[in-house]
């Protein structure tokens, strides 16, 4: 590592924002938020609602999409619509859940290493250093093994994967952060480090953080998928958007819907609260580079 | 340099040691038993009790990771309980294999998302930026075995264009070698293009709303130039950390590629030496892939240098 | 990936044959030869010369027949560097092959085997009975190839240069079967000098001599100059690719990568069969003793320990409509362990045909009987996609009768030792594929049933002393009949007083190729009698192959 945290600042970068345009939001953003909202809906009042039990296999296997199978059924008979949408439950507590926790953690360990440097820098980064050259994959067994094969340890197996990575790009981002002008002028006021934190690089970390987030939960919606690939994810029959993915791989041929619709679910979802994200962050960030 | 060079070898050691410590300790634990893996079904009590005197796996944990440690530093990783290849020999067949995967993937999904990123950066929302996020996205959303799968029907067995599996090396046949690893590569490729967009995207909006670059506009300096020169280096710090964590974690973490492709790679050997509880042989490649990590994290410090003319001038410190 | 990793069970040979439903491993062939797709098998006889690239479906641990599990693959890969010195002819019976001949005296107590003269290793030693008398010592001091043997057979003895004698404890008449597979290869007694370098450095008196072997990767072996069999083989050179994703190799060999593979996944089978541009042959038509694939239930765990549940789940699993979700249709119904199709010991068994009111009735009996409101119990398998449809359909079946099973995923390396420990209810397995029944003594018999906790090689523990009686007589009888009945009764008590297995169908191997390939159906042995060319199981004889 290196000693960055008296490094003086060669270069003059300026210390106002320019005054930006407020984007409106635009029909994307509505269609996103409707799209987003409905997947949510469904998955949690999917057992109130008419659908179909999703491991019923009272139909014929590999029907076309009807009125009585609005997206068709799968190789055993099974509804796919009642599948997506029971898939969506777990999918969407996986992938938010196990982000929201490697957040919390890794941003921690990240802010708080690329804030003060030095010997808690090289601790955290040694940790972290550590947790990535783990083998995931043992690491995962152990989970399994151990405390079950359940939604509650599947998801606490992806964020402890996902701690490390997301402590390493925070750290990054709070690195440039932290030597910018706004954050030596506070320290100059007399601002306290907690400040510091909280008041200046939070918020400007946040942004390209934010960016990576709904990739990384979208990562880990589909890493999920890879566990169900290795057997080590929720119980069949269970459904998943990642386990239905790869269920449907060996059909891709005959029958390539088993495998599309859930990742044509899983891809709207992403997409959409991406540009959800996006078109929030353009109307409420006012404060993304300076004091 | 020297300095930080030195510094690194000396990090090395503890993150080894916590690394091969922890996996050894979780192995065991672990059910599962080498000796029957090496029998089958067909292991009796007796069996089992001479294997595991053969293999020494009859003595007490530590003594065993003792011996590991103690063998290891002297450049001897121990034999594969199943095969009996030396583990080093193992990890010198299928290293090449795996680095030159990373290095073509990353490149191919670095060359293609960074022009595209900063391009849809200028203007955020234009059509450019959806198009180039959707399609990134459908990559992600399509996971690497189903695009793989997908390719090698269209590439390998509607056209006889790219073999569909298997790999040939480098000092054997240069075409067949990057013929062999096209699909592949490709594969990677998808599943990383949304991430390196959107982060290096996110980072050029914020970069370019700074006062630096209005400065350079003002200046009329031509917005090829700003864009390249003065926006998207101090912008690819994510990037950078990104990419470098993708190349860590893809040296034990290609394995659905790998087995996909049939090609012999370090992440196929990692899955198999796990399944198959050939210890020795998972603590070999978690050695590997620690020490990848602690150089790729180096090596990214030191782009961090390159990048931002503020940290520069520490490096010398 | 499947990331799996076979554990498929190969203790010896082509003779003690077990393994699980993700692994696989294969029935044999005897007497009549496997169905054949089309007219695209080529009948011709192959020229000399060419390359040959085989996909095979797993890697294998090595060479060595005492120290090396060798399932299908790897008696593919033995088969290359070794020879046995037995072989299955068409008609069902074991010839002589690198053995000059096989002879047994009065009781069958006594086998006595001649080689051929003038036959060289490929280090160039001559073959001698030194090396099968010092081969057969180290396979009854083996961990891993004891277990068929030892106690049964007491001696291995040199006679003369040429010839060694087996004296038994007792009569063995189906020893020659043995002699077929992983015992059967004879390798050089040099080889056990370093029994460390021994799995990777062959000596053998194969049509072919391993050139190059990176595990994962490939196997290359050339054309042995000083075959014993002369003009053979064709092959100037054989490739072996461990692709252990069925998908992958399927592609590859539709893509030209490679040019034979095999496969026992009914999707492949089904995809292969109907590909215009690839032969194929498969081998549910072949006598013997064909691989089932069952549930397995542990007869020592409640509720299995109950015969009612154990008949309640027989009759509750309606085999058909598996078959045709699951396998397409393609795989044979199975009632019984011998295979429906072609075996010859397989009779039609009382074996409970698909009533769900019976199975229901069964339930409620045991219910009342023990005073419980709901039977339910864990069904493993292991970690593949088709696994786990494949159990999500029984696992629905036997819910339509009133037992609630949860579906348990297990590791590979855990589910074996799951079995042999007993720390299972019931599980997902495929077993029993022997070119003869006597090589299953060890997974029946009451000998091998330990108490939960010990390891035992019969994983249902099913304590039938009738079992016992039978399976001695199938092994002391030499009357064929007299045989036949003996393992038609074992059949038949699985089927009605124990049901320790609940069958689902009889495994298929496949054997696929590009049409250039020759010599697949079309080969003798050394003593005139026609070869069993294509699969044991999936495993596959290159010697006569060709591609010219």
């Amino acid at each position: 590592m290196l000693p960055l945290a008296n490094a003086p600042v060669p270069e003059a970068a300026a210390v106002e924002a320019s005054p930006r345009r407020k984007r409106k939001l635009g029909f994307f953003f509505i269609l996103s938020l409707a799209w987003v909202a409905l997947v949510i809906f469904l998955a949690v009042f999917a057992s109130v609602l008419p659908i179909p039990d999703p491991n019923a296999q009272k139909a014929a296997i590999n029907l076309n999409p009807s009125l009585h199978h609005l997206l068709g059924t799968d190789s055993l008979g099974r509804d796919m619509f009642a599948r997506v949408v029971y898939a969506g439950r777990v999918s969407l507590t996986v992938g938010f859940a196990s982000i929201a926790i490697g957040l919390l953690i890794g941003g921690a360990m990240g802010v708080i290493a690329g804030f003060y440097r030095g010997r808690i820098d090289r601790v955290l980064m040694a940790i972290a250093d550590v947790m990535l050259a783990f083998p995931a994959l043992v690491f995962a067994l152990a989970i399994v093994t151990f405390l079950g094969q359940n939604l509650r340890n599947v998801t606490i197996a992806i964020a402890v994967i996902s701690i490390p990575g997301i402590a390493r790009i925070v750290r990054a981002s709070t690195l440039t952060f932290a030597q910018r002008d706004f954050v030596l002028a506070a320290r100059t006021l007399g601002a306290s480090n907690r400040r510091i934190i909280l008041r200046e690089i939070l918020p400007n970390v946040a942004i390209p953080i934010g960016a990576f987030s709904f990739i990384a939960v979208a990562l880990a919606i589909v890493g999920e998928g890879g566990l169900a690939f290795l057997g080590l994810s929720v119980h069949a029959p269970t459904a998943t958007w990642g386990g239905m993915i790869n269920d449907g791989r060996s059909f891709l041929e005959d029958h390539p819907a088993l495998s599309l619709i859930p990742s044509a679910v899983l891809f709207l979802t992403v997409l959409a609260l991406n540009f959800a994200g996006d078109a929030l962050r353009a109307r409420f960030d006012t404060k993304d580079v300076s004091v | 340099m020297l300095r930080s060079v030195a510094g690194k070898i000396l990090y090395l050691i503890p993150v080894l040691f916590a690394v091969t410590a922890l996996s050894f300790g979780m192995l065991k634990l672990l059910p599962g038993d080498p000796a029957v893996n090496i029998l089958g079904p067909s292991a009796t009590p007796a069996a089992v009790k001479t294997l595991h005197k053969q293999l020494g796996l009859d003595k007490p944990v530590v003594s065993q990771y003792g011996s590991f440690v103690w063998n290891a530093v002297h450049g001897d990783l121990g034999r594969s309980y199943q095969n009996n290849q030396p583990t080093t020999e193992a990890l010198k067949q299928r290293l090449p294999v795996t680095l030159e995967l990373l290095v073509l993937s990353q490149f191919l999904a670095l060359v293609v998302s960074i022009p595209l990123a900063i391009r849809a950066a200028t203007k955020p929302d234009g059509l450019l930026d959806r198009i180039s996020t959707g399609v990134s996205f459908g990559f992600l959303a399509l996971p690497p075995y189903i695009v793989g799968v997908v390719l090698v029907l269209l590439f390998a067995v509607a056209f006889h264009v790219f073999p569909a599996t298997g790999y040939t090396p480098f000092s054997q046949n240069p075409v067949e070698n990057l013929r062999s690893l096209t699909l592949p590569s490709i594969t990677l490729a998808l599943a990383e293009l949304a991430t390196y967009l959107r982060l290096l995207r996110a980072d050029m909006i914020t970069t370019l709303q700074e006062d630096f670059i209005t400065m350079a506009r003002a200046k009329g300096m031509p917005p090829r130039r700003i864009l390249w020169r003065h926006a998207f280096r101090p912008s690819s710090f994510s990037l950078v950390t990104v990419a470098g964590l993708n190349f860590g974690r893809l040296i034990g973490g290609t394995f659905i590629v790998e087995i996909l492709f049939a090609l012999p790679g370090i992440g196929e050997l990692t899955v198999q030496s796990i399944f198959s509880t050939d210890y020795l042989v998972v603590q070999g490649t978690v050695l590997l892939v620690a020490v990848g990590y602690v150089l790729v994290n180096f090596l990214v410090d030191l782009l961090y240098v390159v990048i931002d003319p503020r940290v520069r001038h520490a490096a010398a410190g | 990936m499947s990331a799996r990793v076979r554990t498929v069970g190969r203790v010896a040979a082509v003779v003690l044959a077990a393994s699980l439903v993700a692994g696989a491993c294969g029935s044999s062939d005897k007497k009549s030869s496997g169905s054949s797709s089309g007219g695209k098998v080529s009948t011709a006889t192959p020229k000399p010369g060419g390359k040959l690239v085989m996909g095979v479906e797993a890697e294998v641990d090595g060479f060595d027949p005492t120290q090396n599990r060798m399932d299908v693959t790897g008696l593919t890969y033995a088969s290359i560097v070794y020879d046995s010195l037995g072989a299955f002819g068409k008609d069902g019976k074991v010839h002589p092959y690198l053995a000059e001949s096989i002879d047994h005296n009065a009781d069958y107590t006594q086998w006595t085997v001649k080689l051929r003269p003038n036959v060289k290793f490929s280090n160039g030693d001559p073959l001698t009975a030194d090396d099968v008398v010092a081969d057969w010592n180290a396979h009854l001091k083996s961990p891993l190839t004891a277990a068929a043997i030892v106690g049964y057979l007491k001696t291995v003895t040199k006679v003369d240069d040429l010839t060694a004698q087996f004296t038994m404890a007792g009569p063995w008449v189906p020893f020659p079967t043995y002699l077929t597979g992983q015992l059967g290869f004879v390798f050089s007694h040099k080889m056990l000098d370093d029994p460390k370098a021994a799995p990777r450095n062959p000596i053998g008196t194969g049509p072919f001599v391993l050139k190059d072997w990176v595990p994962g990767n490939h196997m290359i072996a050339t054309k042995n100059p000083n075959y014993w069999q002369k003009g053979l083989p064709y092959l100037d050179s054989v490739e072996l690719r461990p692709i252990v994703e069925t998908q992958s190799r399927e592609s590859s060999l539709r893509a030209g990568t490679i040019d034979l593979m095999h496969s026992s996944d009914v999707q492949t089978i089904k995809d292969l069969k109907n590909s215009g541009s690839i032969a194929s042959i498969t081998d549910e038509k072949v006598q013997g003793e064909q691989e089932e694939h069952f549930i397995m239930l542990n007869t020592a765990k409640a509720p299995l320990d109950d015969v009612r549940i154990r008949k309640a789940l027989a009759y509750a699993t309606d085999r058909k409509r598996r078959i045709d979700t699951i396998d397409f249709g393609i795989s044979p119904d199975s009632t019984g362990p011998f295979g429906n199709v072609g075996s010859d010991f397989h009779s039609d068994t009382t074996y409970p045909s698909f009533d769900l009111a019976k199975a229901k009735d069964l339930v409620k009996q045991y219910e009342t009987d023990k005073g419980v409101s709901n039977v339910t119990f864990e069904l493993g398998t292991t970690n593949t996609g088709r696994n786990l449809q494949d159990m999500s359909l029984i696992q629905s079946m036997w819910k339509d009768a009133g037992i609630n099973v949860t579906i348990k995923q297990v590791q590979q390396s855990e589910y074996i030792l799951n079995a042999l420990n007993g720390a299972y209810q019931a599980y997902d397995w495929r077993q029993f594929g022997e070119p003869d029944p006597d090589a299953d003594f060890v997974w029946w018999s009451t000998k091998t049933a330990a108490p939960i906790g010990q390891l035992a090689l019969n994983f249902a523990r099913n304590n039938d002393p009738a079992i016992d009686a039978a399976l001695l007589k199938g092994r002391t009888s030499a009357d064929d009949a007299q045989r036949k009945a003996a393992y038609q009764d074992i059949a038949k008590r699985f089927a009605t007083d124990d049901v320790p297995y609940v069958w689902l169908n009889q495994t298929i191997w496949q054997i696929a190729f590009k049409p250039k390939v020759k010599g697949i159906e079309t080969w003798t042995l050394p003593d005139g009698e026609a070869g069993v060319n294509h699969t044991i199981g999936g495993a596959f004889l290159l010697t006569h192959v060709g591609v010219n």
